[in-house]
Formats: structure tokens, C-alpha cells, sequence
């Protein structure tokens, strides 16, 4: 039997060479991409189901967290208005000022019985009316202002009104601020 | 036919690899990418979860430290300094307790302002009280004794259970014999409590030191009202799940 009646497939020689390394590179890469997809598909797999049931454990604590809080609701609450009020009470001792301060201050401008009046208004402005026997003691008390001044004791000494009777009492006003 | 037939004798294998990799593409396509991009929402999701409960873990923590009874008990007091409504039997109580502790007698207290309103729901802050941070009552008072007793009353005011404020006074020395007579103009303060917590994960903090001083300072301010100052009925954890319900 001649070679020409075998049913061999004729190709060229370079033909044959090309189509055998495509093969053998084809069939490398193929099996290589599905050892990839597998290896994916197990890694993958494994953290999803790990992620899902952490994240069941962590719902579950969640909640329990949540109702143990809730069962604390009273609590909590006692707990604001206590925050809530502590900062009411001290915003309202800070506005007090205390005027239990001024009389030392004014004992120290003049005497008691020298006092006619004394008025204290929003901004903290002390006003005394004085019946004083003299005009030295209106200067006394001017002295003693000025003094109290110096030392800072009281602030924006200010003589209102000057009154010298007939009898030669003197009726005088004063303000300034004290410092409490 | 004999065409096929040749076809796949000569590239068996070439199909063949050819059809795994068109498989290992579709599946990277379809399964794993949205696997991952799954993963990825998994893992956000799990991450935000981790750190709600660390929140509530820590706020149960500091619930936990908290002993209850000693809190209503400086609520309590709290409340006597700053009533949670105007609480005007108080006002009135203070005023003659500071009288009978400093020896002046009471001419006068008289309320001023919007006294018609039952509660404070409806008043407007004014902006003296949207700057203090509390709502307030003014009064006025007009009081008589010698002028030690008045410095007395004066000094002891700002010092009581409940709060007062002197904002102004003017005292007129008689002439003759008469006692000296002082007309003061005071606040007292009060401040409705809150009506509503924050949600369950919601954070809270433990009382601040400055906190603490301020409540062990009320605390210890005496009371001269002789009033019963108890704590009202809790209004938070017993909401009704619908307001509108009986």
C-alpha cells in the first residue's frame, strides 16, 4: 500500500509546529483557570460563611445588649435629667451675685445711721442716698470712696447729687459697683 | 459532516481548552466577582456591627456602674434647688423659712409674669432665660426688720434650697423708730425635665467632676421651705407605643 491511500492528514511542517505549542499553551492556561475558579470558589465560600455567621453572633448580641440597656431605662433617664438639672443649677448659682457682700463694703464707706437709702439695679450699680452732719463728712465718705477704689473694692465711683441744707447737713448720692 | 468530523479530529484539544476557559470565565463572571463584591457588603455590614457593640456594650458598662438609689437621691435634691414646674407653694415657703432663719417679717411677696398657665409648655423663654439656661419666676418681696437682719436675709438667699436670685432691692432707713424695710425684686428658677431619651445605642456619660461639684454644692445648701420636694413619676421607659391610645 502506497502513503498516498493512508488517510493521514498533509500538513505543512511550520503549520503543524504552530498549532501543537497553541494547544499546549491553551491547555495550560485552561487548566490553570480552573484551578483558579475552584481555589476561588473554596476561599471564597469559606469567608462568606464565616462573615454570615459572625455577623448572626454579632446581631444576637446586639440585641441582647439592647434589651438589657432598655431594661435600664429608668435609669438612664434618672441619669440625664440629673446632667440636664446639674447644669440648670449651676447656671443658676452662677447668676446669683451675693449682695451679702456689700454691707462690709458699705460700713466702709459710711456709718449706718448716715445711710437714707440704698438701691441696687440689674447691672449691679449700687445708689446710696446719705443725711451726713457735715461737709467733712461728705468729705469722709469721697476719702473713703476713693480709697475703696484704689484697693479695687468697688468700681466707677460716681457722686450723683450734692445737697447742703440749711441747717448745714449735707444730702448726698453715690453710686458705683461693688466688687462681690 | 465528514467536516465536523475532521474539524474536531484536528483541534480536539484546542476546543476542549478552548470550552474550559469560556467556563472559568463565565464562572469567574457571574459567581465570583459578585462573591466578592458580597463579601465586601458582609464585611462593612459585620464591622458596623462590631462597633455598635462595643457602643452598647460600653454604655451598658457605665449603666451598670450607676448605683440607682444614690442617683434619685441627688436628683432629688437637685430637683428641690430647681423644680422640674414653677412649684409656687416652694417660692412662697422659702421666702418665710429665710425670714424666720434671719428675724424680718414677710409684708409682701407678690408673683409677677404668666402665672395663668398650668404648665410650661406653652410659655416663651424669654432672652434673659434662653441666656441663663433656665426658665424663671420673678417675684417681688417686701420685708421689715433692723438692717442686721435684712443683711442676714440678704446673704442667706442665693444659699437655700430652692434657688433665688436677688436681681435688685431697695432698702428705705426710716427716719423715726420704724423698722427699715427692704423691696427686693427675685428669681426663682425651675426647668421642666426632658420628655424623651436618645435611641438605645445612643451614648451616655457618667457625671462630669464640675457636675458633681454643682450637686454635692445644691446638696448641701440647706432647706428652708420645709416643703416634701419628692421626685416625680418617671416619664421615660413607660411611653406609651401609641400616644393617641387611651
Amino acid at each position: 500500500m502506497s502513503t498516498s491511500e493512508i488517510n493521514l492528514l498533509k500538513r505543512s511542517g511550520n503549520t503543524l509546529r504552530t498549532l501543537t505549542d497553541l494547544e499546549d499553551k491553551l491547555r495550560v492556561i485552561a487548566w490553570w483557570s480552573l484551578v483558579a475558579l475552584l481555589a476561588a470558589g473554596i476561599i471564597l465560600g469559606t469567608a462568606f460563611f464565616y462573615l454570615s455567621s459572625r455577623s448572626d453572633q454579632l446581631q444576637s448580641q446586639s440585641a441582647q445588649l439592647g434589651r438589657q440597656i432598655d431594661a435600664q431605662l429608668v435609669k438612664e433617664g434618672i441619669l440625664t435629667s440629673l446632667k440636664q438639672r446639674a447644669d440648670v443649677a449651676k447656671n443658676a448659682l452662677d447668676a446669683a451675685r451675693p449682695w451679702g457682700n456689700l454691707f462690709p463694703i458699705l460700713s466702709m464707706i459710711a456709718l449706718p445711721t448716715q445711710l437714707k437709702s440704698i438701691s441696687i439695679d440689674e447691672s449691679a450699680h449700687v445708689r446710696l442716698t446719705m443725711i451726713l452732719g457735715s461737709v467733712d463728712d461728705a468729705v469722709t465718705v469721697v476719702t473713703n470712696m476713693i480709697a475703696l477704689s484704689g484697693q479695687h473694692t468697688i468700681r466707677a465711683p460716681q457722686l450723683i447729687s450734692f445737697v447742703i441744707k440749711a441747717d448745714g447737713t449735707v444730702q448726698m448720692g453715690v453710686s458705683f459697683i461693688p466688687t462681690l | 459532516m465528514p467536516n465536523i468530523n475532521t474539524l474536531w479530529r484536528t483541534y480536539q484539544n484546542l476546543i476542549i481548552s478552548a470550552a474550559i476557559l469560556l467556563f472559568c470565565a463565565i464562572g469567574f463572571i457571574t459567581a465570583v466577582f459578585p462573591a466578592v463584591e458580597k463579601i465586601q457588603s458582609l464585611l462593612s455590614d459585620t464591622q458596623q456591627l462590631t462597633d455598635d457593640t462595643k457602643a452598647l456594650t460600653a454604655k451598658l458598662t457605665v449603666l451598670n456602674a450607676l448605683d440607682e438609689s444614690s442617683l434619685r437621691q441627688q436628683l432629688s435634691a437637685v430637683i428641690s434647688a430647681v423644680p422640674t414646674d414653677k412649684s409656687l407653694p416652694t417660692v412662697f415657703s422659702t421666702i418665710e423659712g429665710l425670714a424666720a432663719q434671719s428675724g424680718v417679717s414677710v409684708v409682701s411677696v407678690d408673683i409677677e409674669g404668666d402665672t395663668a398657665l398650668a404648665t410650661a409648655s406653652a410659655a416663651k423663654q424669654t432672652p434673659e432665660e434662653k441666656m441663663l439656661g433656665t426658665r424663671t419666676i420673678p417675684f417681688s418681696a417686701t420685708i421689715e426688720g433692723t438692717l442686721d437682719a435684712i443683711q442676714h436675709f440678704i446673704a442667706l438667699a442665693p444659699q437655700v434650697r430652692r434657688l433665688l436670685r436677688i436681681r435688685t432691692f431697695a432698702i428705705t432707713f426710716p427716719s423715726d423708730a420704724k423698722p427699715v424695710r427692704i423691696s427686693l425684686e427675685m428669681d426663682a428658677f425651675y426647668q421642666p425635665s426632658p420628655t424623651s431619651l436618645g435611641k438605645t445605642g445612643a451614648a451616655i456619660v457618667t457625671l462630669s467632676d464640675a457636675e458633681q461639684s454643682v450637686i454635692s454644692k445644691v446638696s448641701q445648701l440647706p432647706q428652708v421651705s420645709g416643703a416634701d420636694m419628692s421626685l416625680p413619676p418617671p416619664l421615660m421607659g413607660q411611653m406609651k407605643p401609641n400616644p393617641f391610645a387611651p
